[in-house]
């Protein structure tokens, strides 16, 4: 693959850029789909493409153009450069691009390939959906048990006209158990989680029994007080809660639109001095890692939060001259929005690898039924719904507490029917207490890890 | 060309044995521009074709795709899709079976008077820009614009072995606007979006300019916002709020498939009263110029306006060829997949709520401490649990009849079934809007619905 992407930088140069940068992305996904207690339907899925920028120097600064081709043959390269020429040339030039990411070494990356998971067959994954579904199906109340197996494997290469030219292979696991139990007119439901870059077998089993145990616990929820109470967020919350609102706030894209409450923040203390916070990139197992970002840049290790201080942003190399810092090689190409795409067909932006979150201090940190059993009044939830409609500018969130369970008097007393959580992320950062052992990392290219988190004595509507 | 290919896969997948085939190929030409502050973070233009090939074989489904239209890699595909359909036989318990349908054969065409293919990419960027001063412009207060514009144009094809043979022009386009205002140390923003199906003519038949100072006037009279007191309250939920409700919390728990696995609270309801006799929901995929439209589903099968809830009794649900024959219903046209590479799922189309008799000053006029609702980022739904979150953009206080003080960052959840029945009156006015719905697979479709006023329902803030 790296011929064809040499041979596309070296063509770009020749029609007139005067730096050019090729992205090679390839995929092939195996998913099986478990609906209502049984095996429903396998997928496969290839996809490959090779993503293109030139930059076209003009009198004042450089232009950048884009192309992307799905063919990948010379012919439809010779095309896709003209046409990112072309793109270049309808541009204003952007004074403040200087130069696409210079060539470093990088370091390596431990367990993101796992052999086994290339030769694994589809019949030995339907075999698993199958024993899952008898795992779990061991009592009267479970009414449906769904879900989802899905194996992958990645490709990746990247050249540029600065001498970086790499490639690295990654693979990657995950595992979706979603139970719903019914008895006497009540809905439990539970849902689990398992991802990584190896396949696992006893961990899947661990996810769908977890799913299965959550739904029968949820069954006859009762309706909490609106008062001001302790919350633990377990990791699924708190990572669909950072995704929208942590996360983008601390990319040096938002800062420089001014779009981010830490905005001339740095250097001060943001949140709890319990709180680290960091973007690690080399995680061996973890889904996050890569040896290079989307750009090509090394990886590396972030302290974005140390000890409640702020300390870094996540950057690309565009944003990073921009400031006159290095990168740390959190280019990545997803956009949000509607329509899905590849990618290849994605320009470079900002993104994390693996964002953890820890204990500032050792002392901030317990194990799990400790914690619980110091709280008073309280509430534990597993995931939350809606944070997506958080307001990342500001950072004000609210969101439906989901698979809660009310915690009174050091023990948990049952489960709640319906809690909302208001406020904004940052008065939420400065009153986490502790970290629990419960470590877990939830998400795909990027990955929050995090354990179940204590905040002390927030507002939360019954 | 590719109605050829899809039903030269479908040959080759009954030589194998296998009980049902259909076979789906695009082939798309699309631009993406996003512009943050007079910057273009992304502007490209692309070609995606490909081909995707579902089977039925010993009652479970196989499905592959691929992004090649070369013959080699059709038969490839259809090899591999046969080969995951048989080992996924091998764990099903209950075979999946398909109603029958008469098979169709058909060219439905796209109106346009500015086909996008014949407008380059630097007149749609140089359009996007125009809106992104618009918006800027508006007020010194607006400190950053993001705009996206979305456009595809091209060619779909479904066939299936039972004879059908569907082949549907595409032309969307699309343009949204996030307006972010500050002052001092607060930050607030509002959204608005355009679209239709069609070509480039949009921008001359709509004025974007004023749909772009709407966005931004929103976002700045949120700075003299206030946070909103938790607690339950009457809510009056505006068009657009409402219209994602339905969408949410009803049209989703409507979703024959989610009937089936078990993940709905609306199952085995059907004849029972489910809301107040003020609501009737409909999903209606052949209602004209809705982002949710099409004439046949991606089983090809054609659509129809479906009646859900009538005057508070569940009427039906949204299916597909599947779950029809499952739940021996008829089948009205829901399966619908995001592209080539998903298999076809029951989706909406553009659901509603029909129109009451009140005017909104009647809604107001009753109420003497309560919360009104408008617009929204979005929302969230359980449909097993019927449970449900919707953030709404912007808000205000009501006091004895009258819309006072203005409220910001604003949720309302709820329990579905319960805030049906709780819906007190339904205004005469109507707005359909347009949106997007994931379900691991993302579709256009439309949103809408008169005001209407919800009793003790759950608001969330952080006053």
């Amino acid at each position: 693959m790296l011929d064809l992407l040499e041979y596309i930088v070296k063509k770009a140069e020749k029609q007139g850029a005067s730096q050019a940068e090729t992205y090679f992305y390839g995929t092939e996904l195996l998913r099986t789909g478990i609906e209502k207690k049984q095996v429903k339907i396998s997928e496969k899925k290839y996809d490959a493409g090779i993503g293109i920028r030139v930059a076209v120097k003009k009198t004042d600064g450089f232009s950048i153009g884009f192309s992307y081709l799905t063919n990948l043959t010379k012919k439809a390269a010779d095309d896709a450069v003209k046409q990112a020429l072309k793109v270049a040339s309808f541009k204003k030039p952007d004074s403040d691009f200087k130069s696409f990411q210079e060539h470093k070494p990088t370091k390596t990356v431990k367990k993101i390939y796992d052999k086994q998971i290339v030769k694994i067959e589809p019949e030995k994954i339907v075999d698993l959906a199958t024993d899952l579904i008898k795992a779990v199906e061991t009592d009267k109340r479970i009414t449906t048990i769904s879900g989802a197996l899905g194996l992958g494997i990645v490709k990746v290469a990247i050249a540029n006209s600065l001498g970086v030219s790499g490639e690295f292979k990654k693979t990657g696991y995950g595992a979706y158990g979603y139970v719903v139990a019914q008895e006497k007119g009540s809905v439990g439901v539970g849902g689990d989680s398992y991802t990584a870059c190896f396949f696992n077998e006893e961990k899947t089993f661990n996810a769908f029994k977890k799913a299965r145990d959550l739904a029968i616990r949820q069954l006859n929820p009762k309706t909490i007080k609106t008062e001001k109470m302790d919350v633990l967020l377990q990791p699924d919350a708190l990572a669909s809660l950072l995704t929208s609102t942590l996360i983008p706030e601390v990319r040096a894209d938002n800062i420089q639109k001014r779009q981010s409450p830490f905005v001339e923040k740095m250097g001060q203390m943001v949140a709890s001095e319990n709180l680290t916070v960091i973007d690690d990139g080399l995680t061996p197992q973890a889904a996050g890692s890569k040896p290079f970002d989307d750009e090509g840049c090394p990886t590396q290790t972030t302290t974005i939060l140390n000890k409640g201080q702020l300390q870094n942003f996540l950057y690309n190399s565009y944003t990073a001259r921009k400031d006159n810092v290095p990168s740390t090689g959190n280019a990545i190409r997803i956009v949000g929005g509607f329509t899905y795409k590849p990618k290849y067909a994605v320009e470079p932006l900002i993104g994390p690898t693996n964002f953890k979150l820890c204990a500032g201090e050792k002392s901030a940190q317990a194990k799990f039924e400790d914690i619980v059993s110091e709280v008073k009044n309280g509430v534990i939830a597993k995931e939350v719904i809606g944070a997506h409609t958080a307001n990342a500018a500001s950072g004000e969130f609210s969101v439906v507490l989901d698979t809660a369970f009310k915690v009174e008097k050091g023990e948990v007393a049952y489960p709640v029917r319906q809690a909302m959580l208001g406020g904004n992320i940052l008065d939420a950062l400065k009153n986490v207490v502790l970290f629990a052992d419960d470590f877990k990392q939830v998400g795909g290219e990027e990955t929050v890890i995090s354990s179940t988190i204590l905040i002390k004595n927030v507002r939360v509507s019954g | 060309m590719l109605l050829d290919l899809a039903e030269k896969a479908i040959r080759l997948a009954m030589d194998l044995g296998v009980e049902y085939v259909d076979a789906r190929a695009e082939q798309i030409h699309s631009t993406a521009i996003r512009l943050t502050n007079d910057r273009f973070e992304q502007a490209v233009s692309g070609f995606d074709q490909g081909l995707g090939v579902r089977m039925l074989y010993k009652g479970a489904w196989g499905f592959s795709s691929t992004s090649s239209l070369e013959l080699k890699d059709i038969q490839a595909v259809v090899k591999i899709t046969f080969k995951i359909a048989k080992a996924t036989s091998k764990g099903v318990k209950e075979k999946a079976k398909i109603c029958s349908v008469k098979p169709l054969k058909d060219h439905v065409k796209v109106k346009t008077r500015q086909p996008l293919t014949e407008v380059g990419i630097d007149k749609k960027m140089r359009t996007v820009l125009v809106f992104s001063k618009t918006t800027r412009d508006y007020s010194p207060k607006i400190v950053s614009a993001n705009l996206a514009y979305e456009d595809a144009v091209g060619q779909k094809v479904v066939a299936s072995s039972d004879g059908a043979n569907i082949l549907t022009d595409i032309g969307r386009v699309y343009v949204s606007v996030n307006a972010v205002a500050k002052q001092a140390q607060k930050l607030t923003s509002a959204r608005e979006r355009l679209g239709k199906m069609g070509g480039f003519e949009l921008f001359n038949e709509v004025n974007g300019d004023e749909i772009m100072e709407k966005a931004a006037k929103r976002a700045v009279d949120l700075l003299k916002a206030k946070p909103v007191p938790s607690g339950r309250f009457t809510v009056i939920a505006d068009p657009r709020l409402a219209g994602v409700f339905a969408h949410e919390a009803v049209g989703h728990a409507c979703e024959a498939d989610l009937i089936i696995a078990g993940e709905s609270i609306l199952a085995g309801k059907i004849g029972k009263v489910v809301g107040s006799k003020l609501v009737s929901i409909f999903d209606d995929s052949t209602l004209a110029g809705g982002w949710g439209s099409q004439k046949y589903d991606d089983e090809g099968v054609p659509t129809k306006k479906r009646l859900l809830i009538e005057r508070g009794v569940l009427k039906g649900y949204i299916t597909n060829r599947e779950a029809a024959a499952k739940l021996k219903l008829e089948p009205n046209g829901g399966a619908r997949a995001e592209s080539f590479s998903f298999p076809p799922i029951v989706r909406m189309s553009n659901t509603y709520i029909a129109r009451g008799d009140h005017s909104f000053e009647e809604l107001l006029e009753d109420i003497t401490h309560g919360v009104y609702l408008k617009a929204t980022r979005g929302g969230q739904v359980d449909t097993a649990k019927g449970t449900f979150q919707f953030n709404a953009e912007e808000a205000r206080l009501i006091e004895k009849g009258e819309l006072t003080t203005p409220l910001l960052d604003v949720s309302l959840s709820g329990l579905t079934l319960e805030t049906l029945h709780n819906i007190d009156a339904v205004a005469n006015d109507f707005e359909l809007h347009i949106g997007f719905c994931g379900k691991g697979q993302t579709v256009p479709v439309g949103d809408g619905s008169p005001h209407i006023r919800i009793k003790n329902a759950l608001v969330g803030g952080r006053a």
